[in-house]
Order: C-alpha cells, then sequence, then structure tokens
C-alpha cells in the first residue's frame, strides 16, 4: 500500500482516514466516513491550540478499530512535548471515538482543543466521478449534538455527531475550553451515527435488533476464526497470510438489506462495498472448504433479487442474476441504476457452478430444493437471452448505453478485450470463459437435476448441450498456429486473438479437450504470461500489454487462485503448486494481504511484486485467494461423503496440517509434505514495501 | 382506489398459486394513504398460494404508498428499491419480501416475464 490511509471497517461502513485520524476530503477523494454508499462525513479535523498534530504511531488493532497516538508540534521533526494526545476509533453501527489528552507536565495546561467536522453526503459514485450535488443542507444544534443533514425532495440523509464532554457546538465545529491538571487528563467520547432516513424522519429500513458491542464483535471474529480449520506449517507467512485472509474475510462480511443477520462477501474496500453478484459467488467458491455459509447467504440473496422481466435500464432479464446493488443518492434518483444493476454475463452461470459446488461440499440439498426455481431460470437466461447472436454462446452489449457497464466479463475495463494488435473489438462480444462457465453450469445442473430435483429429462439434455457447446467452443475459439484459446470471439464470428489468462479459467470449467491442455499450460506456464509473481491477464508482446495496465497486465491473485484450480483439474499438479507458490510468496511483500492487482513485471526484474496504483485492499476475491491456493495444493476435492486429499507442496512449505475442515464428512483433517521445487524464493525482510 | 391496482390485485387473488414465490411464505400489506384515508390489500404467500383480502391484520411486511405510486408500482413503472431508498415508499418489517414481493409485479410473472415491462 502506498496511500498511507487508515481504514477501519465493519460490513458496509467505513472509516478512511490519514494516518493522524483526519478526515480531509476533497471531492473526488475517497477519505471519509461512509454508511451504504454514502459519505457521512468529509470533514473531522482534530486540532489542539490551533494546531494540527503529528502521528507518532497507528495502530488498527482489529478490522474495526484503531488507535492513533498523536502529539502537538508544527514541522516534521518531532517537537519534545508535554502533551499527548491518543483517539481511539472502532466502527460499530457508526463510529465511536475515545479522544484523550495527556497532561505530562507538573504544571496545569489550558487548551483549546478544536474538531472542524462536515459533510458533503457524496454518494461514492460521486466520489468515483467527482459530480456536484441536487438537494440542499441542513443542520440542527443540541446541547451535547450536532446533525448534519441533507434532503431532496423525501431523500435524508443525517449524521449526528455527539460529545460526553461539554463543548460549544457550531455547525462546522465543536471546541472544548479545557484545563487538564499536572499529569492528568482530560477526556471525551465521540459518537458518530449515519442516518438513511425517509421524510419523516423515521430510519428507511427497519432496524435489525441491537446494536453488537465491542465485546460482542470480538466473540464474533473469535468465533469466526475458530469455527475455520486451523493451519499449521512450517512456512510461517502463509500460516499468517491465512489468518488475515481470515480476519479480512469477516471484515468484509456485509448484511445487505434483505439478508437479515446472515452475511455475504461484499466486494473491497472502498470502491466496492456493496452487494456484487459475481465477487460474492467467486469468493464465496474460495472460501467454500473454510467457511461455507457464506456461499448459502450469498445464494438465497442472489436468488431473491434474480431478474425476472426485461428492463433495458437495468440491463434486467428473467434468469439473470444481479451484478451490482447499491444504496446512494444516484441509485435512488435513478441516475444510476443499481437497484440493482443487472449488467455481468458471468455471474448466472457462476449461480449455478456455486450451488452445485456448495451442495458437493456441505451436502445441503435443501437449498439446492429451495432455489430450483432460480437454478432452472439461471439455466433457462444462459440459452434465452445471452445468445444474442444465435450462434449457442454467451454474448453481452449493455442496453443501457449511458451508464450501463460496457464489458460484463470480469476483466471489465474498457481496453480489456483486444486483438492482438491492439484493435477492439465491436459488440456484442462473446468471451472464451463465459463460455467456460456455461459449459460448467450446464454439467453442474445435470447433476442436481438428476440427483437433487429428480428431473433426468433436463439432466439429459443438459448434457447434450454441455457436449456440443465444447464441440463447438474448442473448434471456434481455438487459435491454431498460436495453439491456444482466443479471448473472445467478435460479432462477425472472428476470434479476438489476444493470449490472456482467460485460458486458465477454461481449464477449471473442463471446457478444454485433453488434446489440447498441455498446449494451454505451456503458455500459461511460459514467459510471457508467467512474470514469477503469478500469471498476467494478458501476455507480454500484445501490442495493448502494460505491466501495470488494470486488466492488460497485471496480475490477479484471483485470477490466479481459479487458474491454479484448472490446473490441478487437468492433472497439471506441480504446474498448479508453482502459481500458488508465487503468489503467496508475493502475499509476504503485502503483510498477508494481497492487493486487488500487482503489477505484472518479472520477477528476476523487481525481485518484489509492484502493487497496482489505485487497487482495492482488502478485496474479497483477493482475500479467498490464499484459501483457494490451499484448497488446490492440498487437493481437496469431496467425494461423495467423503474428502479426497492429494496433496502436491512446494518443498519451501516444509510440512502442512490443515484441522477440522468442515464438510458432509463432518470434520476431516488433512497433511501433506513439498515435495516440488518451485524454484528459488525472494526474500520480502530485506525490502518493506 | 385506482383501477390498474384493483386490477392487479384481482387478478393476483383468482391466480391462487404463483411459482415464482415457491419457497417464499409470509405475509405483505400494503397500506394505501391518501388526504388522511388508509386502504389496505393484505397478500398472505404460503409456499407459492396466494390468498388477497382487504384486512388490516398485522403483516410480516408492510408498505406504504401513495394510490398513483402503487399504480406505478404494481405496473412496473417505477422500481420499489429505488422508491424505497428515496423514501418515497415506507417500509416496516421484512426487506426481503418486498424483494420477493416485486416478482409479481408487472411483466414479473411465468405468464408474461419478457414480454412487456419499462422501456427507457
Amino acid at each position: 500500500m502506498t496511500d498511507n490511509l487508515v481504514k477501519i471497517l465493519d460490513g458496509n461502513t467505513f472509516v478512511v482516514s490519514d494516518p493522524r485520524g483526519d478526515i480531509d476530503a476533497t471531492p473526488s477523494d475517497p477519505a471519509g466516513f461512509f454508511s451504504w454508499d454514502t459519505r457521512h462525513l468529509s470533514k473531522w479535523a482534530l486540532s489542539v491550540d490551533g494546531h494540527r498534530l503529528n502521528p507518532l504511531s497507528v495502530d488498527d488493532v482489529h478490522y474495526f478499530e484503531a488507535r492513533f497516538f498523536l502529539v502537538p508540534g508544527t514541522g516534521t521533526v518531532y517537537v519534545d512535548s508535554k502533551l499527548s494526545v491518543l483517539r481511539q476509533r472502532e466502527v460499530r453501527g457508526g463510529f465511536t471515538e475515545e479522544l484523550r489528552v495527556l497532561n505530562h507536565d507538573d504544571k496545569p495546561v489550558e487548551l483549546r482543543i478544536r474538531l472542524d467536522v462536515g459533510s458533503d453526503f457524496a454518494d461514492l459514485f460521486e466520489v468515483k466521478d467527482a459530480l456536484g450535488k441536487k438537494g440542499s443542507y441542513y443542520h440542527r444544534l443540541g446541547d451535547d449534538h450536532l446533525v448534519l443533514g441533507y434532503e431532496r425532495g423525501t431523500f435524508r440523509r443525517e449524521t449526528t455527531i455527539s460529545t460526553t464532554a461539554p463543548a460549544s457546538i457550531a455547525e462546522d465545529h465543536l471546541t472544548y475550553h479545557v484545563t487538564v491538571a499536572p499529569h492528568g487528563e482530560w477526556l471525551t467520547e465521540l459518537r458518530v451515527v449515519p442516518g438513511m432516513l425517509r421524510s419523516d424522519g423515521e430510519s428507511l429500513l427497519p432496524s435489525r435488533g441491537p446494536q453488537r458491542s465491542r465485546p460482542g464483535m470480538l466473540d464474533d471474529l473469535q468465533q469466526w476464526v475458530s469455527d475455520a480449520p486451523h493451519l499449521d506449517c512450517d512456512w510461517e507467512s502463509l500460516c499468517a497470510t491465512y489468518r488475515r485472509s481470515l480476519v479480512d474475510l469477516a471484515a468484509l462480511r456485509f448484511s445487505p438489506a434483505v439478508a437479515g443477520t446472515h452475511s455475504l462477501p461484499a466486494a473491497g474496500l472502498p470502491w466496492f462495498m456493496t452487494m456484487f453478484g459475481r465477487d460474492s459467488i467467486l469468493t464465496s467458491l474460495q472460501a467454500l472448504p473454510f467457511a461455507p455459509e457464506l456461499a448459502a447467504t450469498t445464494l438465497r440473496v442472489l436468488g431473491d433479487w434474480q431478474g425476472t422481466r426485461r428492463d433495458d435500464f437495468r440491463d434486467e432479464d428473467p434468469g439473470r442474476i444481479p451484478h451490482e446493488m447499491r444504496y446512494g443518492e444516484m441509485t435512488a434518483f435513478e441516475d444510476r441504476p443499481h437497484s440493482p444493476y443487472y449488467g455481468t454475463a458471468d455471474a448466472t452461470p457462476l449461480y449455478v457452478v456455486l450451488l452445485d459446488e456448495y451442495e458437493r461440499w456441505t451436502g445441503d440439498a435443501k437449498l439446492v430444493r429451495n432455489l430450483e426455481l432460480e437454478a432452472r431460470a439461471a439455466l433457462d437466461w444462459i440459452d434465452q437471452y445471452a445468445d444474442l447472436v444465435g450462434n449457442g454462446y454467451i454474448w453481452y452489449e449493455r442496453r443501457n448505453a449511458q451508464t450501463g457497464l460496457e464489458n460484463q466479463c470480469w476483466k471489465d475495463s474498457w481496453d480489456s478485450i483486444s486483438y492482438s494488435d491492439g484493435r477492439l473489438p465491436g459488440f456484442p462480444r462473446a468471451t472464451c470463459e463465459l463460455q467456460g462457465y456455461a459449459y460448467d453450469a450446464k454439467l453442474r445442473g445435470a447433476r442436481l437435476a438428476r440427483e437433487v430435483w429428480r428431473d433426468p429429462d433436463l439432466a439429459r439434455r443438459l448434457e447434450e448441450e454441455a457436449a456440443e457447446l465444447k464441440r463447438r467452443f474448442n473448434r471456434d475459439f481455438w487459435v491454431k498456429d498460436g495453439e491456444y484459446f482466443a479471448l473472445a470471439l467478435d460479432a462477425d464470428g472472428g476470434q479476438v486473438d489476444a493470449l490472456s489468462s482467460n485460458n486458465g479459467h477454461l481449464l477449471w470449467s473442463g471446457i478444454v479437450d485433453k488434446s489440447k491442455a498441455k498446449a494451454v499450460v505451456r503458455h500459461l506456464m511460459g514467459p510471457r504470461l508467467f512474470s514469477g509473481w503469478g500469471i498476467r491477464t494478458l501476455a507480454e508482446g500484445e501490442q495493448r500489454y502494460n505491466p501495470i495496465g488494470y486488466h492488460v497486465g497485471t496480475v490477479w491473485p484471483f485470477d490466479n487462485s481459479f487458474i491454479a484450480w484448472g490446473l490441478r483439474r487437468y492433472g497439471f499438479k506441480e504446474e498448479a503448486t508453482r502459481v500458488a507458490a508465487a503468489v503467496l510468496e508475493a502475499a509476504e511483500f503485502f503483510e498477508g494481504r494481497l492487493p486487488e492487482a500487482y503489477g505484472g513485471y518479472e520477477r528476476d526484474l523487481t525481485k518484489y511484486p509492484v502493487q497496482y496504483p489505485t487497487a482495492c485492499s482488502p478485496q474479497a476475491w483477493s482475500t479467498g485467494a490464499p484459501l483457494l491456493f490451499l484448497r488446490t495444493m492440498l487437493g481437496l476435492e469431496p467425494a461423495g461423503d467423503k474428502l479426497v486429499v492429494d496433496p502436491a507442496l512446494p518443498v519451501t512449505i516444509g510440512r502442512m496440517e490443515l484441522l477440522d475442515i468442515p464438510g458432509r464428512w463432518g470434520r476431516v483433517d488433512a497433511f501433506g509434505r513439498g515435495r516440488f521445487d518451485v524454484g528459488p524464493r525472494s526474500q520480502p525482510r530485506r525490502r518493506r514495501r | 382506489m385506482t383501477d390498474a391496482t384493483t386490477r392487479f390485485f384481482e387478478v393476483l387473488g383468482r391466480r391462487r398459486h404463483e411459482p415464482l414465490l415457491a419457497r417464499v411464505t409470509g405475509t405483505a400489506r400494503f397500506d394505501i394513504t391518501s388526504d388522511g384515508d388508509i386502504e389496505h390489500w393484505f397478500l398472505r404467500i404460503d409456499k407459492g398460494d396466494l390468498a388477497v383480502s382487504r384486512s388490516s391484520d398485522p403483516a410480516d411486511c408492510v408498505i406504504r404508498v401513495e394510490p398513483d405510486q402503487l399504480d406505478d408500482l404494481v405496473s412496473g413503472k417505477v422500481n420499489a428499491m429505488a422508491e424505497l431508498l428515496r423514501g418515497a415508499l415506507v417500509l416496516e418489517g421484512d426487506p426481503e419480501l418486498l424483494a420477493l414481493v416485486q416478482r409479481l409485479f408487472a411483466a414479473r410473472s411465468t405468464q408474461d416475464a419478457g414480454l412487456e415491462g419499462s422501456r427507457r
């Protein structure tokens, strides 16, 4: 991380501040206190006698709390101060900040402590795109509190700031005139509560029971970690990465408005803290052997919101699984279609993939029966609504040309889908991995139809369609002279022939002919795609290749985790292990918290992985990547009521045990020893970020 | 009471079963407020079986709207989630039921799905 911002969060409420604990946001800056996609504080700046403070240290104790140790001082050089200031902040409902001023002198001291406050009530979309406001601001002053508000018609959002110590309160600041005794201290507790309100001032969403207490949150975190399997191995940093992943996943759990107290993984901080079809599904898949309850909630909530009609504004179709739900002003006034927005071409087949994988692990056939209608509708969507060209493939082209998404696959930036010579194809587009997901969904749907829904006719039809799809795909997408699969087909049926990491997803889905797998793997592990830190999104040598291009050259840990799973599926154990080891070694440089993406530079060149400049961190599917790597390296695979363990570990790991893996078998343990030499390791200790 | 809303609930009452709600059991009440008067439509869902009445009994999910607004909701002209976020629709109780009941609104049934709906 290069930004030095301090981020604490609980679900979709989070605070992003500087190392002093201050928030001083500009319109396009992601700092602030956010809740339900609205920035409730854009200013929160502390000063003592007119001077801002200097940080001595910051301690983000748990994902939901941080401690700032500060001293007065004016420059960069530390001033020997007789005062210390401590801010202890925790996110819980809103956030609470305990502000403590210590006098180390023998004499009493008189101080003017001032907190400047303000809120622009920006929608996250406005922060992202730096847009202006249409409503009006108001405020109310109380003896011990200040209310900041914003309204536009019936739309209302408020921030209530209250203080335990007496203060003089104005619309943009709280001031304390205090005398602190020799070796004494002064203390106030500030509480900041966001309000998502109706026009009558009541809360928009029904209360979900009492606010959790701090001990409650600690217990919950402890319970979450202890419910997950226990990892023990000789590679210490891997254990640390594993623990970090579990804790970050706990932080990213999010209860969308409809899910009651159940939670599903939100996508990431700061932009994507919301319900995301693709991200929630892929993260739930990664976490299945560790926290299967995430998958259950994801399936239920996404099922609740499954599309049931044609709506061009939202790119909705019957059976389509939503892409993204938002709760801010721009969604409320339909300046953005996220209520929810459906423009994703992969979440729908992946929904069926997750449902099947969930049942294979947990044996929870009840949920599969419950969601039969949704799963069937998802399978129907593939053939009835996604085949825009009528040739048996999933295609995408947005119908909302203003605010819909152009690229409806995971590589969703504007230049991510290109020909080898750099040209961009027109629309619609059929990217290759979508066809793999469709193939997998049909086969998995067939298994569910046969074993759970008792519909052998549907099972047979789906299997026939899958076989036919595989045959056609291996003909139409195969770039003969290059011996790999094209990134996409264009509307004329031509191959969008860039070499990309998407080939690895095809292995995961099983759509690749056995006879072609070796050539695909040669590319994935070859110098154009494999950087030494993982597999690049786009191969070196392609016209648009850029080692720090978002989807055109960076390495994505999540992408690699599914590719390694795919390599394993086709029997390339050693290669899977090499990919896993590369990314897990990179994790050491990020203190166990893998970012969304890092640079695609050659490992020999940089010696450390270069973080992509504006990557989300923590981010759900990067957090899930180490979990899926563990599954892959240990070769964990459900087989009926048994769990098969077939480890393939790098020698660097030495010995590994993963204890109490939950599933339909109850709980079982997996053991393995390192056997594969995956090359020399870099030493992160010599260089820190 | 307006025509679109009345027609909607009458058709719903005759349909008796809605496969789109096969996994749903619960009650939803629509409170239609107009000039201080309140009218009710009460919907009982039992694993997709539907029963419609004008009861004012307590429900798992209560949705308070104005007459025109409900017309627009049931005919698919406006989106319930956007209305809720804007504070224009008042919700008490279980939000999950609101998400599911939305499936009943125009072009959201199995019969006519995909044939019409709001086009912008």
